[in-house]
């Protein structure tokens, strides 16, 4: 199934369409059937489980308000799904033929939910809320994983309105223009072209890199392109999604680069993974470590993306350090020195970002070699 | 981008860029679609 065919692109249109000429009760009903149907159509595994996991869990918070017992079975049954597709994934190596769509997305907003429950956050909400805003179309197998109160707020208030029609369709257009023309004509064809040159040449290392860099622009037109197009459509549709990229390749440092990729996710795992542990352990270190191997583990349940994810852990557990060794350091008053290391840091948390991946799966073959 | 080009240049005239800007990316997107899509659902999310 590729996100860029005909039939998706109908399947947004039409729930689009669905979520403004329905009556006004029935809109987001209209909303869920339109991607009820959809995911019936790619992926039947996928709608089972959002159908029971997510009846199971309102009805479950309905009748057991604030229950900590009830709370912790909720998380343990959707993570066991969620890791139980994840390891069958990684055992048959072809991920994507395995996993349930966008499995990953709603396992995590689900989660949020959960939490967001337990705290007694969310204001009162209908089943119909609350389906609308899992079974949203635009952000089911691709993301944002976006928050249940915006989402509310929005489902609320939202009036038609030609200016976010107008951007949103802006964001639709720049989504698809950022994944066919620069990534997959640019980057996959044209950039490859010169990698291969040069894999041809005496310069491995440099193709190795180039091949790195190949890998990881085109991970971030591709990702950020589908993220355009999901906030394109909420706009249509009336919603204000958060923001996923935030100009992540000019970052100063690797902590912020982690602030600007991937944002709902890596809020995601401060919200529910960091903040909790630091909480209970004082120990802000072993808590980023954990976040990150959280972060590392969402993507693929194998020993190179654990250790993906504690390499960026450490990296930024070190850069935390180097703050409060920065303290105590003269402060730099040439601006034009500061502009230099201000430059120089964007440049080495862009190819920290860019080796990450080769680095950390060269690491990995190396262990598994030496066990 | 709009609002930058009203700044410098008369409206009507941002106005025609854009609409040419659009019209580019529609043709380019329209063209280039026929590339296969690398996708990034390797990852399996």
């Amino acid at each position: 199934m590729s996100l860029l065919s005909l039939t998706v692109l109908g399947c947004l249109v039409l729930t689009a369409c669905c979520s403004w000429l329905l009556p006004r009760k029935a809109q987001p009903w209209g909303i869920v059937a339109c991607t009820a149907a959809f995911l019936a159509y790619f992926s039947w595994t996928s709608l089972l489980i959002l159908t029971v996991t997510s009846l199971a869990v309102f009805f479950l918070l309905k009748r057991n308000k604030v229950h900590g017992a009830a709370l912790l079975c909720a998380v343990g049954v959707i993570s066991a799904i969620f890791v139980w597709f994840k390891l069958k994934g990684a055992a048959a190596g072809s991920l994507a033929v395995v996993i349930p769509l966008g499995l990953s997305y709603y396992s995590f907003r689900q989660i949020h939910y959960l939490f967001e429950s337990y705290k007694g956050k969310l204001e009162e909400h209908t089943l119909s809320d609350y389906l609308c805003w899992l079974y949203f179309l635009p952000t089911l197998h691709v993301g944002p994983i976006h928050r249940f109160p915006e989402f509310l707020r929005d489902l609320r208030r939202r009036r038609w309105d030609t200016a976010a029609l107008s951007n949103g369709l802006e964001r639709i257009l720049y989504g698809y223009a950022k994944i066919v023309i620069v990534s997959n004509f640019l980057i996959a064809k044209q950039f490859n072209l010169l990698v291969v040159q040069y894999s041809n040449s005496s310069h491995l290392w440099f193709a190795e890199y180039l091949k790195a860099l190949s890998r990881w622009m085109n991970l971030y037109f591709q990702f950020s392109g589908y993220s355009d197009i999901a906030i394109g459509f909420s706009l249509i549709m009336g919603f204000r999604i958060m923001e996923n990229f935030n100009f992540p390749f000019l970052a100063r440092n690797i902590a912020e680069f982690w602030q600007r990729w991937h944002i709902s996710l890596s809020s995601w795992c401060r919200d529910y993974v960091f903040t909790p542990m630091a909480s209970v352990t004082r120990r802000p270190g072993i808590s980023v470590l954990a976040a990150m191997l959280i972060l590392g583990l969402w993507h693929e349940f194998s020993g190179r993306f654990v250790l993906w994810g504690l390499y960026n852990g450490v990296a930024i557990v070190l850069w935390h350090q180097f703050q409060n060794v920065k303290k105590v350091m003269p402060a730099w008053q040439n601006r034009w020195w500061l502009l230099f290391a201000r430059s120089a840091a964007v440049v080495a948390t862009f190819n920290f970002a860019v080796t990450s991946f080769p680095v950390t799966s060269y690491l990995y073959s190396r262990i598994r070699a030496v066990l | 981008m709009y609002p930058f080009l009203c700044r410098f240049i008369p409206k009507s005239i941002a106005n025609a860029v854009m609409l040419a800007w659009y019209l580019l990316l529609c043709v380019l997107i329209f063209i280039l679609s026929a590339e296969p899509d690398t996708g990034f659902l390797y990852l399996g999310l």
